[in-house]
């Protein structure tokens, strides 16, 4: 910052207009410096199964990045996705293996496609919940999505006393067979996996650029009040972020347990920082109103690219949590240079024309 | 001055009327809960005590402000006390000084993240939380096999006359951060931080040392207790911190301090850190299955927010409201 505060004074306003494009690009330039670092450092980086296997990886970060995104522009923020992963993957390998039991000698099992939905539809509604914790009683986000963080783990593993549920192959005869084919499933070539990020983010941009709700969103995160004084329904917007990242991890949550055909109460623990990473990176603003869904996913990217690459290289994953640590706050610092940089250049602007 | 006045000024009698009445219930319930047993759930709250009134002071001066490294700095603690003292007395002199020094640099770099660089405190304390884990998973390689400072488990585990002293720590942080708070001049800067930081600013106080001093001394009081609780339950393990997360915040909102900031009280906070620790002793004595102390504790603080935080909500518009 100081350097670039430095070009400020000396070379007036062009030198402040470059380095502004150059932070604006930073994600960019990260994601370009980790492939350009990987593919000379670790060998078969650049091979096409390995860059499949790195996406099918990043695809579930990703995700809940995407939701997480939206949670931020508000202004807020969801730490419960990474329980809402575990419950969830708990919710449909339950389903699977033991149906419900309706309590007199019946017990109730679901085919896939409606124990898919009913998994969505806990997301959504764990969603709900936060929302109506924020909107309607004012709980802090931070809070009520830490609470919720603790219940909805909690309850993970009281599903099933902690233990796993293994072996999600289901049976032909109840028809919960075919679990396997969203976790390992491809069509032309590509894991379905990818096919439901391409698919979740291209919605999510559609929202975020295309529709009032996208607008309001945006308006919510920059001044919640004046939002809420020209008209917006604050409220709902708030309610329709967290159900979205509810649904978003409810996602991870089956395709994990379906690419390990198991599901694990454990499974999620620090995920949230994770897709907290992948949105600061990709220049979603910590305090809300600014953010993109494309930024979003590169950050994701590039933090995919980051550990991948370092296991790769036979550096201990220990260490990969030190460095998530710090490109996350390495972002923030990036930003907030960013933001002061800007105001400073469109103040120059303005004097230049008054 | 009338009933209600008082109530709303001295908010922790909530946190204690919850205290004796779940008690009693217990008492009267299972015949063998009595005041020795109480003494015991007493000692255990202590390490939460002095959790608690670190996180205390973090979320006093505001801004959402809130230190979510605790967990992690608890854990390496409770490591480098073991590994540096190796079960010797002699030692134990180096030992506080290493976990000391793990609390200030944390705090400090805490203090840096959410005062110079003005991260918000949540990610600044996640990430800086998430890496101290890393180190953990450092030391627990180093860690096995040794033992535990007498002296130091005689402090953290012993009794004078039936009486927990881990329980005079705590009740003696408790009467000095009370005190510091209500009546030192950096006590009501902590609050007035809070309540206003540019009203703060502009009436002289360094609010950046302010709050920057609230994050050290909660990585320190965390670093502490880490290492006395490695003393009283005879090691460390990788997990022992995480609980004292939930649990601080649990306690000191239970306890009565505004979670906006600005207001506090030490004397709740004991009492809430009581309630909590009495309240996961219940679920243990019930024979609940794993995950349901999670569940509760999660509903706990959300509860006592949604009733607490609307009020304050209520009270923070309505003041505002005429200006």
């Amino acid at each position: 910052m100081t350097e670039a505060a430095g070009r400020l004074n000396g070379k007036g306003m062009s030198g402040a207009a470059l380095a502004l494009h150059l932070m604006k690009l930073r994600t960019f330039i990260a994601l370009f410096a980790v492939l350009v670092f990987f593919s000379l450092a670790a060998p078969n980086f650049l091979s096409t199964a390995n860059l499949i296997l790195m996406s099918k990886h990043v695809a579930l970060n990703a995700l809940l990045a995407i939701g997480m995104t939206f949670v931020i522009i508000t202004g807020g923020i969801d730490l419960s996705v990474g329980s809402i992963v575990g419950l969830c993957g708990m919710v449909a390998g339950g389903l699977i293996l033991n149906g419900i039991d309706l309590g007199f000698g019946y017990t109730v099992f679901f085919n896939v496609p409606e124990i898919i939905l009913i998994t969505l539809a806990v997301g959504v509604g764990i969603g709900i919940i936060n929302g109506l914790l924020i909107t309607r009683l004012n709980v802090a986000p931070f809070i009520a999505t830490l609470g919720s963080l603790y219940v909805m783990r909690g309850l993970a593993l009281l599903s099933s006393d902690g233990a796993t549920f293994a072996n999600l192959v289901g049976r032909p005869e109840y028809g919960t067979t075919g679990f396997a084919t969203l976790g390992a499933g491809s069509i032309l070539g590509l894991p379905l996996t990818i096919w439901i990020l391409i698919a979740v983010a291209l919605a999510a941009a559609y929202i975020a650029g295309r529709t009032p709700l996208g607008r309001h969103i945006f308006a919510v995160g920059g001044n919640e009040r004046a939002a809420g004084l020209s008209g917006i329904r604050v409220n709902r917007v708030k309610m329709f972020v967290y159900m979205f990242s509810g649904f978003c991890a409810a996602l991870v949550g089956l395709i994990i347990s379906s690419q390990l055909m198991a599901s694990h109460p454990a499974t999620g623990e620090t995920f949230e920082l994770n897709a907290i990473a992948a949105a600061v990176l990709g220049g979603t603003s910590m305090s809300g109103g600014r953010g993109t869904i494309g930024g979003t996913i590169i950050g994701a990217f590039v933090i995919g690219i980051l550990s991948d690459g370092l296991v790769m290289m036979g550096v201990s994953s220990f260490w990969q949590t030190v460095i998530k640590g710090i490109v996350i706050i390495a972002a923030v610092v990036v930003d907030q240079a960013q933001r002061k940089l800007q105001q400073r250049v469109v103040l120059r602007q303005m004097a230049g024309e008054g | 001055m009338n009933l209600t006045e008082w109530l709303e000024r001295n908010r922790w009698v909530w946190s204690l009327l919850g205290v004796v009445v779940l008690w009693a219930i217990l008492s009267v319930a299972t015949s063998r809960f009595s005041l020795h047993s109480l003494s015991g759930v007493a000692a255990s709250a202590s390490f939460l005590v002095l959790v608690a009134l670190g996180q205390m002071l973090v979320v006093t001066t505001g801004r959402g402000n809130i230190d979510l490294s605790i967990a992690s700095v608890l854990t390496l603690s409770a490591y480098a006390s073991i590994v540096v003292t190796q079960g010797l007395d002699a030692r134990l002199p180096l030992a506080f000084g290493a976990v000391v020094l793990i609390g200030l640099v944390t705090g400090a770099v805490n203090a840096l993240l959410v005062v110079a660089v003005r991260i918000p405190a949540i990610i600044a304390t996640l990430a800086t939380g998430y890496i101290l884990a890393t180190g953990t998973l450092i030391a627990n390689r180093w860690a096995a096999g040794f033992g535990m400072s007498p002296l130091l488990k005689t402090l953290a585990a012993g009794r004078i006359g039936g009486f927990p002293v881990m329980l005079l720590v705590a009740l003696l942080a408790v009467v000095l951060v009370g005190l510091l708070l209500r009546r030192t001049v950096y006590g009501r800067a902590i609050s007035a931080v809070g309540q206003n930081e540019r009203a703060a600013a502009l009436a002289g106080i360094r609010t950046g040392r302010v709050v920057a001093s609230a994050f050290i001394a909660s990585a320190v009081m965390a670093a502490l207790t880490g290492m006395l609780l490695g003393a009283y339950v005879g090691g460390a393990f990788l997990e022992m911190g995480a609980p004292y997360l939930l649990q601080s915040l649990g306690a000191v909102v239970l306890g009565g301090s505004l979670i906006f900031g600005g207001s506090s009280t030490a004397l709740g906070t004991l009492f809430g850190s009581l309630l909590l620790v009495l309240i996961v002793t219940t679920m243990q004595i019930v024979g609940l299955p794993p995950g349901t102390q999670d569940i509760v504790q999660g509903l706990v603080v959300i509860a006592v927010l949604a009733l607490a935080g609307g009020q304050a909500v209520r009270r923070r518009r309505s003041r505002a409201s005429p200006a």
